[in-house]
């Protein structure tokens, strides 16, 4: 089981993975990189990468622009208690400034925006991919490894934010401008943009 | 710097090491067998070194047919059915595609290994990206990577959405001597276990 970890964490050079780990550690900062938002995104990310390899849905263009408009939702609704703070109405801060909402609302983002991913499909994941449509639980474990792996930049970035520990100001601050970041991805594949971002990607690294 | 601060220092250490560590490894064996090709070129030496086991090689129908496409490139042929009585690997690949380039050097070491009467590879590239559709480009690349067998050109990717329910670059499938799909491979890798599927469908007698 080491080995798809291994390739997923040696796989995060590439950049085609980025198309699920940008918009995911944007919501984790959004979320001021709070633990409940890092277990929840990686937790999203392997959930999401079990269910793309497995095929169970295939994801068509207005699905596509659809979740874009749901992960724009939740990236607003994690930075809204940071950017608004106190001016926030008691019962919507009550509700979004929680581990529960951190949590769930970076898994949502994680399960939605692995089901965009074009992956480099290495060994390891050229065997999950080839053999989980007809056994995605055999898969799993082998699934999970490599999702892990490849998430490990997100625990990297939490880790980060927990050694800086940025003050209220500069994590506000933080939250907006991952919150903006956000926007402007996901926006940019409500747009019908999403295959311009992966080609975009792709010749930077070239 | 109080212990939380700490504690998260160490593991940051500790993750960045194996990240680091992973990735240099990963270079390792990346060099490896680029070597070894370029020291492989008889017809006779294998692409692998480990002893093959010969996978499942279910009957999986007939080929689905190669839609309209935009020409062929190195090739006498202008279909598969002009392959019938041949053992083919047709490959999807893209000359841009880190992990479609990677398999290139196995690729060359099984067309150096069998015979053209018995073995034909196709090159069925199907661009990701507008700067992989140019046909000079492709040409170029093929060159330099060594590409020397037919390459059908599927700008719109047309067959590539025909053959696959899943769309991957590389993608590899093997057809017996009657044309049908006898094995399915998603990206890099278990190039032992093609070499000695290649080596059992060859051996097989058409029906």
């Amino acid at each position: 089981m080491l080995e798809p970890f291994a390739e997923g964490v040696r796989s995060i050079e590439q950049v085609c993975h980025l198309v699920v780990l940008a918009p995911v550690a944007v919501a984790m900062a959004a979320a001021r990189a709070h633990v409940a938002a890092i277990a929840g995104a990686i937790f999203g990310v392997v959930v999401g990468g079990w269910i793309f390899v497995a095929n169970w849905f295939g994801v068509n263009d207005l699905q596509l622009r659809l979740s874009a408009i749901a992960v724009i939702i939740a990236i607003i609704a994690l930075a809204v208690p940071a950017v608004v703070g106190d001016q926030t109405p008691p019962r919507v801060h009550g509700v979004l400034d929680t581990s529960a909402a951190r949590a769930g609302l970076t898994a949502g983002v994680g399960i939605v925006v692995t089901q965009w991913w074009r992956p480099c499909v290495g060994e390891e994941l050229g065997s999950i991919l080839t053999q989980a449509p007809g056994s995605p639980i055999g898969q799993l474990p082998a699934t999970i490894s490599f999702m892990l792996g490849i998430s490990t930049p997100l625990l990297v970035i939490g880790l980060i934010v927990a050694v800086v520990r940025p003050n209220d100001r500069a994590a506000r601050r933080a939250s907006l401008v991952a919150a903006a970041l956000g926007f402007v991805l996901a926006g940019s594949v409500v747009a019908g943009q999403h295959g311009e971002i992966v080609a975009r990607l792709f010749q930077w690294s070239q | 710097m109080d212990r939380r601060q700490s504690i998260a220092l160490l593991t940051l250490g500790i993750v960045g090491a194996g990240v680091g560590g992973l990735i240099l490894t990963a270079d390792d064996d990346a060099t490896a067998p680029a070597d070894e090709t370029a020291t492989s070129g008889s017809p006779s030496s294998s692409p692998t070194t480990v002893a093959p086991n010969v996978p499942d090689l279910p009957d999986r129908g007939l080929h689905p047919p190669l839609l309209a496409n935009d020409g062929w490139l190195q090739s006498g042929i202008t279909s598969l059915e002009e392959l019938k009585g041949k053992v083919v690997a047709v490959q999807f690949w893209t000359f841009g595609c880190h992990n479609c380039t990677a398999t290139i050097p196995h690729m060359r070491a099984l067309y150096d290994k069998y015979d053209r009467e018995d073995f034909e590879i196709v090159g069925i590239h199907a661009a990701e990206f507008e700067f992989e559709k140019d046909p000079e480009a492709i040409s170029e690349a093929a060159a330099d990577q060594g590409v020397t067998w037919p390459i059908l050109l599927d700008t719109d990717k047309k067959s590539f959405r025909s053959w696959q329910d899943r769309r991957f670059w590389p993608r590899l499938y093997l057809l017996d001597r009657d044309g049908h799909i006898r094995y399915d491979k998603i990206g890099e890798g278990r190039y032992d276990e093609i070499d000695a599927a290649v080596g059992a469908l060859i051996s097989e007698t058409s029906a």
